[in-house]
């Protein structure tokens, strides 16, 4: 199968006050399809590489290939629409605009390109009953729980049929029961649509929803480990892994499935 | 630490937040001591400044006064929006309600007081330069610069109270939420606004009944008051319910509404209506001051035309006039107090009218007029022919055509020959010179009049003894018996008066134009915070800077110019009504220039706003 995202040798050095190598010579590829989880303790520079990967910051160095194209090497006015066409994003904190109901909120990507109002709508409702939240479109972000909110930034994620799918810590501020119904949804994502998606949580238990997951220590990659037939199995595996880690203990203290 | 260092240091640290309000705060005290320093003016306050202007002036300074609190409100409560989970983090940290007031309040005298003194100290400094680029513009002599005791009274008067009050007002605010919501802070979202049909129907019948009676009512105290509070209401009402029901208009057009940026920028505008209404009601009040004040008194510069006399003061006596004798002595006293080398001459005229308008002129005979202009010799006098001296045109209607060759008396059968119209010789009325004969033959059906006549240098030193001979024989309003001109009070009048209106009305329009500007700056300063998020948030699922810089201009193209509208509407109505009753002729001229003249400050205002809004969000948003 082909690779639908190419991560070549990506260094990454935060200039400040101090100089900070926050990634170092990080390589991996991504299969179309595949659902690749990232690990790693907090700090080890995780959202640094996802925010390199979406483009909302520049490499210091390395490449980065996305279905073909080199998103880097584009244009300002290029890249925005780069995003648009071929990303999908979901945040920790949602990301919703409170000044819109949830409808528009999913619908937003759309009315920038300027999609036909009878096709946004089609689209909407395919979308949303899917993910189960059609009856609370004309709510506002703080009338709906958090993992409805979440679902809705999903929802607003894929409906341009993104060829990437990113997620930081999309379960971040959840609680375990809207974690599952979250994770659940992107990997029925992922399995119909064949959505092609990249997470990175320091939950095991939503990592272990992944096919793969990659582990950063200090901004180097240390291991790699695939998802067999069983999910627990999966599990108890990144959790050997995250223990060798070290670090980030407190959430090994959270354990749930 | 002691409390007092800990306010102190509380400020230093969340510098950003203090600095807004500070910075508004010292706007406002600096507009109000402005205001003040001109209104209390030694120069104005003993001249003879017109009622109008007066009244206008005492109007414009409550204006103010109301808008400097509502300023100090808006800013405040700005303020603690930014604020309001630090309270709750002190609460919970366990600092008692008694200490939460006393920071509050010493937080308030402290950023109080040191807005009252840069404010002072910027208003003296902007004071002078208006006072000398003002008095450029209008060609008078500057304003010079005084100690403004009454100004500076007033001014800490007012404001320290009012920091104090407001303080007071914040702890009312912080007691009466939860912690929390406190904690929460300004996260804590607001509802969508629903418009109400009665309140809009109420908001339309106010404006179409405040313009209604503009157009139509008569005016006097009572109905003015009426028109402008409903103009007011109306205004409020227009922002806060009309633009909903626009808002949800706009919403329901889905072909517009989620095309681009549209759906952005219309849920913005929707969202924020509230702030919006009372943003917008306050800047279109504050600038249809502005824009009335500046065009009406404009105005004066244009009403009066300088009329030319030969003489410093003329005084006609008619023959019923018993203290004629009395009234020359006293001019002759003021002139011997002043120590003025003065000239007299006295003729005998005829006072008449002529045409058919039967407009007042004086008959004066060839040697008498010879005395008064020299030049006449050259031009021999044919019997039953006359020069008429004066202006063809006054205050827009003729009072004798141009080519007129023949001049028809009152009460006279034959008709004098024109053998020519030359301009004015006196300021008292037109003068007509005929030669002796006709003269006596006049003089039959007439009554004789004296007519004094003054000559003396230094013309424009004598404004006080002018005023006082006027008051002398004329009085407050009319003698029948005794006419006065003097061209000191002419000059003031139509030179002086004018120009130091048209300062007047620049100088109440810049300081509206300012307060309206200064509210705009600040509204959007403020939220400019809570916008950069937003932008990065939507740059982050693929909006294009374009695309963020076409949003924000469409925002803030709204915020500047949609109260400016209004404003220029309601400007209208109120030249209309000042025009119809106050006897203003050319108002909408000067007030289409008025507006024009604001209309591109605020264009200036905007691209340089606008310029460094978007410049900051672009930096923020795409580094
Ligand atoms: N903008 C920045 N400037 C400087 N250093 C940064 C910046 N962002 C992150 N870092 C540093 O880079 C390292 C990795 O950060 P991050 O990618 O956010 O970690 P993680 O998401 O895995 O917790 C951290 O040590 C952090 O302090
Ligand atoms: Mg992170």
């Amino acid at each position: 199968m082909a690779d639908l995202l190419q991560v070549q040798d990506l260094n990454k050095i935060y200039d400040g006050k101090s100089t900070f190598q926050a990634l170092t010579n990080i390589t991996f590829n991504v299969e179309k399809g595949e659902f690749i989880g990232v690990m790693g303790p907090s700090g080890s520079g995780k959202t640094t590489l996802l925010n390199l990967i979406s483009t909302i910051d520049r490499p210091t160095s390395g490449q980065v290939i996305v279905n073909g194209q080199e998103p880097h090497k584009l244009k300002k006015g290029k890249l925005a629409e780069f995003r648009r066409k071929e990303l999908g994003f979901v945040f920790q904190d949602f990301n919703l605009l409170d000044t819109l109901i949830l409808e528009e909120n999913i619908m937003l990507p759309l009315t920038l390109e300027s999609v036909d109002s009878g096709e946004i709508d089609k689209k909407v409702q395919a979308i949303t009953q899917k993910l189960g939240i059609d009856l609370i479109l004309n709510k506002r972000t703080y009338e709906v729980s958090g993992g409805q909110k979440q679902r809705t930034a999903i929802a607003r994620a894929i409906i341009h049929q993104p060829s990437l799918l990113l997620a930081d810590e999309p379960t971040g501020n959840l609680d375990s029961k809207s974690s599952k119904d979250v994770m659940q949804t992107l990997q029925m994502i992922n399995e119909k649509d064949k959505t092609t998606m990249l997470m990175v949580t320091h939950d095991p238990s939503a990592a272990s929803y992944c096919d793969r997951v990659i582990f950063i220590k200090d901004g180097k990659l240390y291991n790699e480990v695939y998802k067999g037939t069983n999910q627990k199995v999966f599990f108890q595996q990144i959790l050997d892994v995250l223990s060798m880690l070290g670090g980030d203990s407190d959430d090994l203290s959270t354990v749930r499935l | 630490m002691t409390f007092p260092q800990f306010a102190y240091k509380n400020i230093t640290r969340n510098l950003r937040a203090y600095l807004a309000f500070y910075l508004s705060s010292s706007f406002a005290v600096m507009i109000f001591f402005m205001f003040a320093m001109f209104i209390f003016h030694p120069a104005l306050e003993t001249g003879y400044m017109n009622n109008i202007a007066k009244k206008g002036m005492v109007f414009a300074e409550w204006v103010i006064f109301v808008f400097s609190i509502l300023f100090v409100l808006y800013s405040v409560s700005a303020f603690l929006k930014t604020r309001k989970s630090e309270f709750g983090i002190l609460t919970i940290q366990g600092a008692s309600p008694k200490q939460l007031r006393l920071l509050i309040t010493l937080e308030n005298v402290f950023i109080g007081l040191a807005s009252i003194i840069t404010g002072i100290i910027g208003g003296t400094v902007l004071a002078k330069l208006f006072f000398t680029a003002g008095s450029y513009i209008v060609e008078m002599e500057p304003l010079e610069l005084y100690f403004p005791l009454k100004a500076l009274g007033i001014t800490i008067g007012v404001f320290l109270p009012l920091f104090v009050l407001i303080s007071q007002f914040t702890l009312f605010i912080i007691h009466s939420e939860e912690v929390v919501s406190l904690l929460k802070g300004s996260v804590k979202p607001k509802r969508e606004p629903k418009p109400s049909i009665p309140f809009s129907i109420l908001g339309m019948m106010f404006l179409g009944g405040g313009f209604g009676m503009a157009l139509f009512a008569g005016i006097d105290i009572g109905s003015a008051v009426i028109i402008t509070v409903c103009t007011v209401i109306g205004t409020y009402l227009f922002y806060s319910q009309l633009s909903v029901w626009v808002l949800k208009l706009l919403k329901r057009n889905k072909k517009f509404y989620r095309k681009g940026t549209n759906l952005l920028w219309i849920s913005d505008l929707m969202y924020r209506v509230k702030d919006n209404a009372r943003l917008f009601f306050i800047v279109s009040i504050v600038s249809a001051v502005a824009f009335t004040a500046t065009g009406t008194l404009a105005t004066y510069k244009s009403m009066f035309t300088t009329e030319d006399s030969l003489y410093e003061m003329e005084f006609l006596s008619y023959s019923s006039n018993k203290d004629e004798n009395e009234q020359l002595t006293y001019i002759q006293q003021q002139f011997e107090q002043k120590n003025i080398d003065y000239e007299q001459s006295k003729f005998k005229v005829i006072e008449t009218g002529q045409g058919s308008s039967n407009y007042p002129v004086l008959v004066l005979s060839y040697k008498d007029g010879i005395k008064i202009l020299p030049e006449l010799k050259t031009s021999k006098l044919e019997e039953g022919k006359g020069v008429y001296f004066g202006q063809t045109e006054r205050e827009g209607y003729t009072v004798l055509q141009d080519n007129t060759t023949d001049l028809q008396l009152n009460n006279q059968q034959m008709s004098i020959k024109l053998q020519s119209i030359e301009q004015p010789l006196l300021s008292l009325h037109d003068v007509l010179v005929v030669d002796e004969n006709t003269f006596n033959l006049l003089k039959q059906g007439n009554e004789l009049v004296t007519f004094y006549a003054f000559q003396f240098a230094n013309s424009k030193e004598n404004l006080d003894i002018s005023q006082k001979i006027h008051d002398h024989i004329v009085g407050e309003t009319y003698n029948p018996d005794a006419r006065y001109s003097s061209k000191a009070i002419e000059y003031y009048q139509t030179v002086q008066l004018p120009s130091l209106s048209l300062f007047i009305g620049l100088f109440i329009g810049i300081i509206f134009f300012l307060a309206a500007g200064s509210f705009l700056y600040f509204r959007l300063f403020t939220d400019l915070y809570e916008e950069r998020k937003k932008y990065k948030s939507l740059a982050k699922i693929g909006l294009s800077e374009k695309e963020m810089v076409k949003n924000a201009n469409i925002q803030m193209a709204i915020l500047f110019f949609l109260p400016f509208l209004l404003a220029i509407v309601e400007t209208g109505f109120a030249l209309q009504v000042l025009q119809r009753e106050g006897g203003f002729s050319n108002v909408f001229q000067s007030g289409v220039i008025t507006i024009l003249g604001f209309l591109g400050l605020q264009l200036l205002y905007f691209i340089v706003i606008r310029s460094s809004y978007i410049k900051n969000l672009k930096e923020y948003v795409y580094r």
